[in-house]
Formats: C-alpha cells, structure tokens, sequence
C-alpha cells in the first residue's frame, strides 16, 4: 500500500514523543542505575574481602602473640624459682604436651649452652642469629618448612636479671595451626587467604594446589600486595591478573608487630558476581521494561493510528471510485464517530450518486419517451384512421367486429403506453380539489369489472361508509387506482379475488388494492416502485413509478406487502380532509 | 636403605599363601592346601607360577626354598613356626607335603615366606611381579616380571627412591618425578590430603606401638604393677596427641581385626584411680617418695628405651611419660641410636621399650613375642600356654578359644603396655587409578594403571 509522506511523518513523531516520555528516562535511570550498583557492589565486596583479611590478621596475631606468651610464661616458670632440673624438665615436656604448636622449648644460659629441653635427646634448637621479627621481650626468627614438611620457626624470649640477660628460652614453634588458620578462609568458592612473611616469604596458602609454593620456599615478591608499603594496622587492595590468568581481586592486611601480611585473593568474576548478576538482572528488566513500554507504546500506538489510517484508507478508497468501502472502528471515541461520520458521508454518496444516475436515466428516457411520443402519434392517428377505412371496406360483420374491438384494444395499450411515457417525460401537473375517495374508488371499480370478469377474476369493492374526502386530482388519483387494480387482474389467475378497500385511519384516508395473485418476491419488492421495473411480460415497467410519484404529489405514500403464491396488497394513504367541502368531485 | 628393601620384598616376591588382614589365608603361589593331619599339611602349587627368569615354580623348588628359610637364622626368626617344620617331601602332580614336628595352627601365616630360587651368582630370584633390576646409592630401580603369574604389571619399572626428608619427597612429588609417597606422616596428612593431583590411601597398619615392660626387673615382676601401668595410660589421649586421631586403642598383642578374635576381650581402660590404687597396695614395687635434684619423687621408677630421632618414639615417649608423671611414676627416657637399641633389646638389658611391633595380621606374630621361646630374653611365659593352646587349635572354635584365653592372660599378666594400632598413610599420584587391595594397596602395585 503506498504510504503517504503524512503517515510516515505521524509515526516518526510518534516514537519520537514515545521514546523521549517513556524510554529515555528509563534508560537514564538504568544506566545510573547500573553504575551506582557496580560501585556499591564493588566497594562492598572489597569492605567484605578486607574485613575478612583483617580479622584474620588479628586471629593471626594474636596467635602469635599468645604462642609468644606462652613462651614468656616458661620462661617466668623458671626464673628464679629455684626450680630443681627435674622440674625444670617437667615443666618444659608439660608445656610442649600442653601447647603442640611448640616442638620443643629450651632453656640456654646467658652463655648459650642449654641448660635443659622439653626434647629427650639433645636440644635441637639453637639461639637464632637473624631474627625477623623482633619485639624487644621475644623476637622470632624467619619461617622455614621443616623437613617434615610443616611451617616451622624459632621463638626466643631473654630472661633478663639485673637488666642483663640472665638465660633464653628458645621454643621451636610449628606454624601448621597457622596453616589451618588461613586454609578455614574462604571467601566464596573459589577465594582464599595467603599468608606473607615481612620479606615476602610465603608462609602459608589457603589454595590447595598452591601450597607446593611453601614447600618450594617461594616468595611472592611479584604480587602486588606483598611489597606495597602499608603503614602500621594498614590495609590496601589491587586486582591484578593472577598467574593462572584470572583477574583477582586481592585486599591485604598489615599483622603487627610481624610485619607479616595476610593477603584475601578472589577472582573478580566470583568476586563481582554478585554485582555483575544483578547487573544482568538490573539490564535485564531494563530490557525487559523497554520491550514491554515499546510493545505497549506499538500496541497503543498502533491502536491510536490505526483509525486514522483506516480513515485515510477509505478516503483513498472513496476516491478511487470505491463507494462500498467503509471504515470499521471498535473504539468508542471520537474516532468512532469520525467512522460513523465518514461511514454516513460515504451511504450519503452512494445515494446521490444513485440519485443522479436515476435521474440522467429518467432524463435520458424522458427524451426517448417524449421523442417516441412525438414521432409515434401521428404514425399511430393514422394507423387508426387507416383501419378504419379499411374497416368500413370489409364487408364481413363478423370480422369487421373481431378487427374493430383488436384494433381498438391494440390502440387503447399503444395509447396508454404513450401517455405512460408522456408522463415520464414531463409529469401532468395535478388539480388539486376536494374528491370523495369512494366515489372514484367505485367508479374505477366499475369501470374495471369487465376487465376482470374476462379474466375470469371477482372484483370486489369494500368502501368505507362515510366519504372519504382528499384534496387531490380525480383523474390522477383514477390513473393510480386503474394501474394498481390492472396490475392485480394481470397478476392472478383465474379464480382469484381482487379486492378494493377504503378506509380513515387516524385521519388519513386508505385506499387498499389486494389480490390472491402469485405475489412478489422478496427481492423484487424493493424495487417495483422505480421506473422500468415490471414483473409483466408486456408494458414499460412504468406504471407504479408513476403511480408512487403521483401519490406523493398527493402528499400521500404507497406501500406494498406481498406473499409469494398467497397475493399481494398495496395500500396507499393521502392525507384526508376533516369535513366534506360543499362540493367534492368523483 | 631398610625400608626400600622392605618394600622391594613386598613387591618381588610371592610366598605359598596370603594373609588377608583379618586372618585368613588366601592362595598365592599355592592354590589349595589340606591338613591331612594335625602336623601335616598338603598343598598343591599352581601349574602356572614362574620365577622372575621364567622358571616353573615346581614342587621341588618350593621345598628347596622353604628348606633355606627354615634353616637360616634371619628367616626362622621372621618366621618362626618354619622351625617347627621336620620335613617337605616333594609328591607328583605339584604336591608338597609339609610334616611339622607338632601340630601348628600358625603354619599357614608364615608360609607367606618368599618362595625364590638362586642363581649361579646366589642371587634370589622371587616369583613376584617385579624383580630387582638394579641396585643404587639411594634407591632401587625394579623392572616388571614377564613370568608373573597373575598377569604382566602395567607398570614397567618402578623406581624405589629415599629421601632425605618429607620435604624434599613432597616437593619431588608436586613436580611430578615421584608417583606414590610410602608413609604420610600423621601430622602431615592434613596438609598432603588437600592436594587434587594426590590421592591418600590409609589403612590401619598391623603394628603395636607397645611399651614393653622386663618383669624380670624387680620393679615390674608383680603382675598388678604392669596392670596399673596399663591402667593409668589414657590411650586414646596419646592417639589424639600423638598419632593425630589415626590410630586404633590397643586392648593388647592381638590384631583387632583377625577373624578369632574377641572384641569384647578384657582390656584396659584409662581407670587412673585403680591405676593408683593397684600402685598403692603394691607390696613389691618400691616406693619412694623422695626426690633430688635430677630425679621426681616417685614411688615407681624405671628407664625406658627408646630408638633415638625415630618419630613418633619420641612424642610418645614424652606423653607417656607425663602420664606416668601424673600417677606417681618416674619413667625415665632413655633415647639410644637404633643399633644400640636392638642390641639392648636382645640382651634383655632393659626395664622398659618403646617399640612398634608387627602385630598382625597373622597370630603367629604373637608367638613369636609374647612366648617364652620368642624374641624377647624376658622368659616372660604367662601366655605360653594359651599361645601353645592355639598353635596347635585343631580348628576355628578351638582358635576362637585359645585366641579368648590368650587375650585374657594378656590381660591378667600383661607383659607390656600395648597402646595403639596406628594408622598409615599412603600418598599416590591421581595418575594412576589404583584398584581396591586388601590392606596396603603396595601389594597390588602390579594391576595400577595410568589414568587415561
């Protein structure tokens, strides 16, 4: 269908409308939306990963501090209590069943001999040259992996006497609880916990598949976090690409005094998935709500113009000559009364047009009819005096007879037909005056009878008791009743009744013409009124086109009720007169 | 080098029959075997076992090999009731006749002595799935036998390597040069076990962690004593402390999952106050109260051995100590280099010694340490009767019965402290799909095959 300039135009300006009321601050809110929620998320999974790392630095430290007590508590144990060996050596096997994290404790004297050990056999353990971490009362020395393959190092508190060293105690101390520590990190699935040395020394891994890097005594110096100076109690994070390829998000943690550092890594895909879910979720029912606002603006939209385009479509149709196109609109609006206004524009159209083809037919036949009228009167007069001559020849009075009454009734038709059309042509103008409808009626009637009794027909006339007065013309209102009367006796057979009533109803005078004839069908009957429409084999078709208009001209209407094979009635109504006039004619 | 020849025994040679971990006897190299008299027994080879060089494993090798075992020193210690062998006759149709000198139920466990034939070098030649194919500083290197008789190993060669430490096994291991790590220690476990490339294969492994008490030391002669030593021992404690929780609680000597045995067997619970009370009412222990300055006051002494730098010896060694400390006890510790401490532990020269004895799964292990004439000097023959009881049990329910009384002398007179069974640990690479054994899964090292 060609679409005009106009139509595009609508539409194009329609969306724009729809997208800047309904889409465009949706998606501004979504885009915001998406951001500020990528934000939070992010800074909340960082605040959650960094707090987890900082708890476990303080577990860790204290651990540490606690173990470095302990270690103070021996050495209390055995200062200057006058402990004897044997105690001493109790004292130090019941610490190291009590607490398993020290393999063995020691004590050496100010000079470095030991003086007596937890272990049965000679101490194992020396004083540390090199120390890691030191906190003036305790120091320890840097963590190792064992040969049996656990963490392990040297703690050394000083016994001081006299603000001098008076002996150390010494405790080889098994880290693997640190290990346990950092392997119950978890964050996720999939992040964990590491644990750094101050000189990035790994110290323990909470992956599984790493841990072969503390037996390897790996360092983690190309991590980010491992080497970024952190103040004291200070954390930091990065993401950073891990060396599996992953991108991590890593949060780390000071544990002080050890200068340790207690790293949480977790991919950033577990990490943010949350965040990236609802993201989806959020893009999600933006794209969601966007098909729907766009399904519902199409929908509406669609709905709002689609009577205009159906408006548009039968004004086109219109004028492309397609008369029966008519708009169908459901909704109950102004568009609906646009249709029904255009609908009635178009049934307006058809009638007229119908009008005037009737009248340019009526016109055109009126021409013919007045033309043949002309042109036949004179050729018909003469063929009339011409029979009658030959009439007068014939000598046989029984021919004579027969040729007389055919000529005769011949003419009359001819004669009739020619006033039929004379009408057509140029309609009489009526007399009005008072007549007395049952008195035209029953002259009609007898004038008629012989033609019915020839068709073997009754012909009845049941007259209304009063008179029937009309204003109207007695010749006219003769001519309807002859055509309605003539009609019936044609259209019944032999046998049959044709009955003539009058009657007031309501004022109005009835004039009813009904036979038991074969009727009309259904759907002629509408059309037995115009001109040219004849249910005969013989005559124009002329006579109840004349007959209808003559009754209007009389200010009255005709009407006609049929059955096919019960009969037919016509009943006419003309206005009637409230009195009779001093003279009515008929 | 002791325990890769250990292993390499396990792994090279095959003996007549198996003993499953609760007792029983499977075929080996023999298929069927019948007692056809108290002191004779019947059994018949298989037609298709081989040596390592191809060689049939006939009747006549069979007694060949069982008649040098018998008769030397090492394997009749090993294997004791092979002493009581008076002669194999060679029958036809591979058919040996086993004819002992008394009636022995315990024949059948050491029958699993390796069946091996001896080159012209005097090299043994064993029958099992690998042979050895070369002799290293650090190790040995075995090569799959094409004659064994259960089906050609998957494996080609194995390489038997020691370490100097877990560490270095370990880190040897993560690099994928070494395939299966013999012993996991139990405070290592945790840490090995969280490693996907590994798979941890633990069983409970029939050795005793015992002290065992010399009651001819005047100390330890009165049988209440070494009750109330028994007593005041919390052995799930030391499992818990020591062994990590790996480990089983020992009632005694028995292995606890042999098929004779009671589980309802009298034994020794941590009861600290009858511990103490039977230490009270000690005529005959000395009680001394007093200490000085090197010793605890303590009304019970003795010195225990132990093989010095062995783990976990020393880690229990100390909590024993602390629970002997805690009923009064002074068990001193005496930490020796392992040569020195077998030399004193076949003189007899000892009050006490920590040691893992193999305790199962056969019940000729009790024989051979718990009877008189068994490997400990300490005439120590309380249970010589219900052992003898049961080497000679002419079927199951005399077993059951002698196994029962056995337990319960054990327990009236015990000669030791049995503490627990440990567990063990194997670690193997998940290279390998490794088929359910009974027992140490090193046995069916010859069906492991490479994941694919």
């Amino acid at each position: 269908m060609r679409r005009s300039p106009l139509v595009g135009g609508i539409t194009a300006r329609f969306i724009a409308l729809f997208a800047a009321v309904a889409l465009a601050p949706l998606l501004v809110y979504g885009l915001i939306s998406l951001r500020t929620l990528e934000e939070a998320t992010h800074r909340s999974v960082s605040a959650g990963n960094l707090n987890v790392a900082r708890r476990a630095a303080e577990h860790i430290k204290l651990y540490m501090l606690g173990s470095m007590k302990i270690l103070q508590a021996v050495a209390a144990d055995l200062q200057q209590t006058g402990l004897e060996p044997w105690q001493q050596d109790r004292i130090l096997k019941n610490y190291v069943l009590a607490f398993p994290e020290f393999r063995e404790v020691t004590l050496f004297d100010a000079n470095g001999h030991p003086v007596v050990s937890s272990r049965l056999g000679p101490p194992r353990v020396t004083i540390p040259k090199r120390s890691a971490t030191s906190d003036g009362a305790w120091s320890l020395a840097p963590v190792t992996v064992d040969d049996d393959l656990l963490p392990t190092t040297t703690a050394v508190v000083r016994v001081n006497q006299f603000n001098r060293t008076a002996a150390w105690v010494v405790g080889e101390l098994n880290l693997v609880e640190l290990w346990r520590m950092v392997d119950r990190i978890r964050v996720g699935e999939q992040g964990f916990a590491l644990l750094l040395a101050s000189d990035g020394c790994l110290i323990a891994h909470g992956s599984p598949d790493q841990k072969a890097l503390i037996a390897r005594g790996d360092t983690l110096l190309d991590h980010p976090l491992s080497r970024r100076p952190l103040p004291p109690g200070g954390a930091d994070q990065a993401e950073y690409r891990g060396r599996d390829g992953n991108e991590m998000l890593a949060v780390v943690a000071r544990i002080d005094p050890l200068g340790w550092r207690v790293i949480v890594e977790q991919p950033t895909s577990e990490a943010y998935a949350v965040s990236n879910r609802l993201q989806r979720l959020l893009g999600l029912v933006m794209a969601l709500a966007t098909a729907v606002i766009v399904a519902v603006g199409y929908w509406w939209g669609r709905s709002f113009l689609r009577p205009i385009f159906a408006l548009m479509r039968g004004t086109r149709a219109l004028a492309d000559g397609h008369l029966d196109t008519r708009v169908r609109i459901e909704r109950q609006d102004e568009f609906r009364e646009l249709g029904d206004a255009f609908n009635s524009m178009a049934d307006r159209l058809v009638e007229l047009q119908a009008d005037v083809r009737k009248q340019e037919r009526q016109a055109m036949f009126g021409r013919i009819a007045a033309g043949l009228v002309h042109d036949l009167a004179h050729p018909i007069q003469n063929i009339g005096n011409s029979c009658k001559l030959i009439l007068k020849m014939s000598e046989d009075a029984g021919y004579r007879e027969t040729f007389k009454r055919t000529v005769d009734r011949e003419l009359t038709t001819i004669r009739r037909t020619l006033e039929d059309l004379r009408n057509v042509a140029r309609p009489i103008p009526l007399e009005r005056f008072p007549i007395d409808v049952n008195k035209a009626v029953s002259d009609v009637v007898d004038a008629m009878r012989n033609y019915a009794e020839i068709a073997g027909l009754t012909l009845e006339a049941h007259l209304a008791p009063e008179p029937l007065v009309i204003e109207g013309d007695l010749f006219a209102l003769g001519r309807v009743q002859r055509n309605l009367i003539l009609n019936a006796i044609q259209a019944t057979a032999p046998g049959g009744l044709v009955s003539v009533r009058t009657a007031r109803v309501d004022g109005r005078v009835t004039i009813s013409v009904a036979d038991t004839g074969c009727g009309i069908a259904p759907e002629r009957l509408g059309a037995i009124f115009e001109d040219y429409v004849t249910t005969k084999r013989r005559g124009l078709g002329l006579g109840l086109a004349i007959s209808k208009k003559i009754v209007e001209q009389l200010n009255g209407h005709i009407a006609v009720t049929s059955e096919v094979g019960r009969g037919t009635e016509f009943r006419i109504e003309l206005p009637g007169m409230a009195r009779r006039p001093m003279a009515a004619a008929g | 080098m002791l325990g890769v020849n250990e292993i390499a025994s396990v792994i090279t040679n095959e003996g007549l029959v198996r003993t499953l971990r609760d007792g029983r006897h499977a075929s080996a190299l023999a298929d069927g075997w019948e007692w056809i008299a108290a002191d004779v027994l019947r059994i018949h080879l298989r037609r298709d076992a081989r040596f390592q060089d191809g060689d049939k494993v006939t009747a006549g090798r069979a007694k060949a090999s069982l008649d040098r075992s018998r008769h030397d020193s090492v394997q009749s210690q090993l294997y004791p009731t092979l002493r009581d062998i008076a002669a194999i006759e060679v029958e036809a149709g591979d058919w040996i006749r086993v004819r002992c000198a008394r009636p022995t139920a315990f024949l059948l466990d050491d029958l699993e002595v390796p069946i091996r034939k001896w080159d012209t070098r005097g090299q043994p030649i064993g029958a099992g799935p690998y042979l050895t194919e070369e002799t290293r500083r650090d190790g040995m290197i075995l090569r799959a036998s094409r004659h064994y008789f259960r089906g050609h190993p998957q494996i080609a060669r194995i390489h038997l390597k020691t370490y100097r430490s877990l560490r270095t096994a370990w880190a040897g291991m993560m690099r994928g040069d070494i395939d299966l790590l013999y012993e996991v220690p139990s405070d290592t476990r945790e840490f090995v076990e969280q490693e996907s490339s590994v798979a941890l294969f633990s069983f409970l492994r029939p050795y005793v962690y015992t002290l065992v008490l010399n009651h001819t030391r005047p100390m330890l002669r009165d049988p209440a004593v070494r009750a109330a030593l028994n007593y005041g021992i919390d052995r799930q404690a030391l499992i818990d402390r020591v062994l990590h929780g790996r480990g089983k609680a020992a009632t005694g000597p028995v292995w606890p999952l042999h098929w004779a045995t009671r589980r309802d067997a009298p034994g020794f619970a941590f009861d600290p106050f009858r511990a103490n009370a039977l230490l009270a009412r000690t005529n005959g222990a000395p009680m001394e109260l007093t200490g000085s300055a090197d010793r605890m006051p303590a009304r019970l002494r003795f010195a225990c051995v132990i093989p010095a730098g062995v783990s976990p010896h020393e880690e229990l060694a100390i909590a024993l100590q602390k629970q002997f400390f805690d009923l009064g006890v002074d068990m001193r510790v005496e930490p020796l280099p392992i040569p020195a401490f077998l030399e004193r532990l076949s003189s007899g020269e000892y009050d006490a010694a920590l040691i893992d004895l193999n305790g199962g799964p056969g019940l000729v292990r009790l024989y051979l340490f718990w009877h008189s004439q068994g490997y400990w000097k300490t005439g120590y023959s309380a249970a010589d009767e219900a052992i003898d009881t049961m080497r000679s049990a002419p079927d199951d329910n005399a077993l059951v019965q002698a196994v029962s009384k056995g337990q319960r002398v054990l327990t009236d007179d015990p000669p030791a402290v049995f503490l627990a069974w440990p567990e063990t640990t194997r670690a193997v690479s998940r290279r390998f799909e490794v088929p359910d054994v009974d027992g140490d899964l090193i046995k069916g090292i010859w069906e492991w095959t490479l994941r694919p």
